[in-house]
């Protein structure tokens, strides 16, 4: 073998690694996904999800790599997980089926004008879409970045998957994120939309009991109704209706526990390597996907504010006034939101106990996002 | 308190780190392609692009348009406003609504709606035009009309959209109210059945 033989031999085996395609914009994500893991690990921000997308984002940016493309054809690993899963619109609503499973509607059945906060709270959906336009993104990104704010991972990617998958991982990340920081970001907003006097008002401490026959009938009417009214978001909320009278049935404990449990849990990992696995560095590191994070704030701070609003004007017309600390429930950040209207309401009256309020609150935005994202696909169908 | 800081001073290092790759690349193209790492030339797979929204006038033929819109050679200006040109041409519907959709063909973000006395193509993407409307005359002309992307037609869905969500939550809250009702007298009616 001569020299140049070699020479040659060393230089396709040196081709053949990643080292000579790495550049600065690897790096920055490659930092981006040790903060993810950072943040899961050490802070236990979200970390069923943080910590699978964070290892996705860190792993998929290594040049070279057959995880995120296609081989002869083919889907490879991650790209499969991704194409199958988010792109077919799977993974959310297995998700919204094992959520469905989980969730105990009793707290908005027993006082469901707590509906009304729910769809309050989507304010800032439709504020954002506006700002997001001005900023120079399209009336369906805008849309797909708007449902941010009803802090709804499984919409946000539905929603996302199907009008703008080019800002998938930034609109999941920044969903994900943001409902992690739910006790940072709405306690100042409460604060400063709410007196003292309304601070303090007391709220029932026991809701009125609900039967299981109301609970089972729960999931059929409202699945019945979003989809007479709501059809395009039907993938999701039958899902999430389904899992719930899995759950309100009684009849089916196995199905239950499993969907709330082990099939949860597989779905959480393939979501979450796959939205990770999406943030590509040529991808990622542009104008746009960098801009949803700021627009994904404004759009939590609006979306409370719409809460709180909502609560300060239906107590307009109630006889036993809503406490407008639950109004930052409406998003539907579940258990965290409930859990800030609670802490919050103790610290201004320490015989207030918001939570079972606040979580009829939290329920009905999670009904809520759904149907604004509705609304929003309605436009496009 | 600090680590509010430090997540508030992250969100606005990735904003700045935004508009500087903005202001940094030269003439953006409409069209964004991408392959992940793993496509890089010389690499061992091939990757399907992920694009994003495309401006329409890089993809309509050739020849006169307006904000990105293609004008069908051979019509008459009628009188217009800046947010809006109307074209007569002399020829049938099916003719004009036939070259339109050859012209919009590489255009994915055109959405057609078939309307009782016209079509409606709207724009979805990222172009500068928000429709283009072909009437149905039933005769030997057609007027087409371009209407301009316009902040009435978004500040109005939006609010009808949001508006929307109020109504089918109160549609929820009044269909919980009535089985709630009615669920409450069965239980009561059980009850005094039981005691009696």
């Amino acid at each position: 073998m001569s020299l140049n033989e070699l020479l040659d031999l060393l230089m396709g085996t040196l081709q053949t690694t990643g080292f000579i395609y790495v550049g600065w914009k690897v790096m920055v994500m490659w930092c981006i996904g040790l903060f993810f893991l950072y943040m899961a690990i050490v802070k236990e921000f979200e970390p069923n999800l943080l910590l699978p997308i964070g290892f996705g984002i860190f792993l998929v940016n290594f040049p070279n790599t057959p995880l995120f493309g296609y081989t002869e054809g083919h889907p490879q690993l991650l790209q499969f997980f991704y194409k199958y899963g988010i792109i077919w619109e799977v993974i959310p609503c297995l998700i919204f089926l094992g959520l469905g499973a989980m969730t105990d509607f009793g707290p908005l059945i027993a006082n469901p004008k707590m509906l009304l906060i729910g769809a309050g709270a989507q304010l800032g959906v439709f504020v954002t879409f506006t700002g997001t336009i001005l900023l120079g993104f399209t009336i369906k990104e805008a849309a797909s970045v708007g449902i941010i704010g009803g802090a709804d991972g499984p919409t946000t990617i539905y929603l996302t998957a199907r009008l703008a998958p080019h800002l998938l991982s930034a609109n999941t990340l920044a969903a994900y994120s943001y409902m992690a920081m739910v006790p940072l970001i709405q306690p100042p907003i409460m604060r400063w939309m709410t007196t003292d006097a309304e601070r303090k008002i007391q709220m029932k401490t026991t809701l009125r009991p609900v039967s299981k026959t109301e609970k089972i009938l729960y999931p059929l009417i409202c699945g019945g109704i979003i989809a007479l009214l709501v059809p395009a978001v039907m993938p999701l909320m039958g899902m999430f209706m389904f899992g719930n009278l899995m759950k309100e049935s009684g009849v089916v404990p196995r199905l239950t526990a499993t969907a709330g449990g082990p099939m949860m849990d597989v779905v959480t990992i393939f979501l979450g390597l796959s939205v990770g696995a999406s943030m590509v560095a040529e991808q990622f590191l542009s104008f746009k996907p960098l801009m949803v994070f700021g627009l994904g704030l404004f759009d939590f701070a609006v979306c409370t504010a719409g809460g709180i609003l909502t609560v300060k004007v239906m107590n307009l017309f109630v006889k036993d006034k809503i406490n407008p600390l639950i109004g930052n429930s409406g998003v539907s950040a579940i258990p965290m939101a409930p859990r800030v209207s609670q802490v919050w309401g103790l610290k201004y009256n320490k015989r207030n106990y918001l939570l079972m309020h606040a979580m009829g609150a939290c329920l009905g935005g999670s009904i809520g996002s759904p149907a604004a994202a509705g609304m929003l696909l309605a436009m496009f169908d | 308190m600090s680590l509010f800081l430090i997540v508030i001073g992250t969100v606005l290092a990735l904003a700045v780190l935004g508009i500087t790759l903005l202001q940094a690349s030269p003439e953006a193209p409409k069209e964004a392609v991408t392959n992940p790492p793993g496509a890089q030339p010389g690499g061992p797979t091939s990757a399907e692009a992920v694009k994003g929204p495309v401006d329409s006038a890089l993809v309509i033929p050739k020849g006169p348009q307006w904000m990105g819109a293609p004008i069908m050679p051979g019509g008459s200006p009628l009188q217009g406003e800046p947010t809006r040109q109307n074209y007569e041409l002399n020829l049938p519907y099916n003719q004009v609504l036939a070259w339109y959709k050859d012209a919009l063909k590489r255009y994915p973000d055109a959405r057609y709606r078939d309307w009782k006395e016209e079509m409606y193509i709207e724009d979805q993407g990222g172009s500068k035009w928000h429709a283009i409307i072909i009437s149905k005359t039933g005769g030997p002309k057609t007027t087409v009309t371009l209407v301009k992307d316009n902040w009435t037609w978004i500040w109005a869905t939006l609010i009808i959209r949001f508006i929307g969500v109020f109504v089918v939550l109160l549609v929820l809250w009044l269909g919980l109210n009535i089985a709630g009702f009615i669920m409450q007298r069965f239980i009561k009616e059980e009850k005094a059945g039981a005691k009696a």
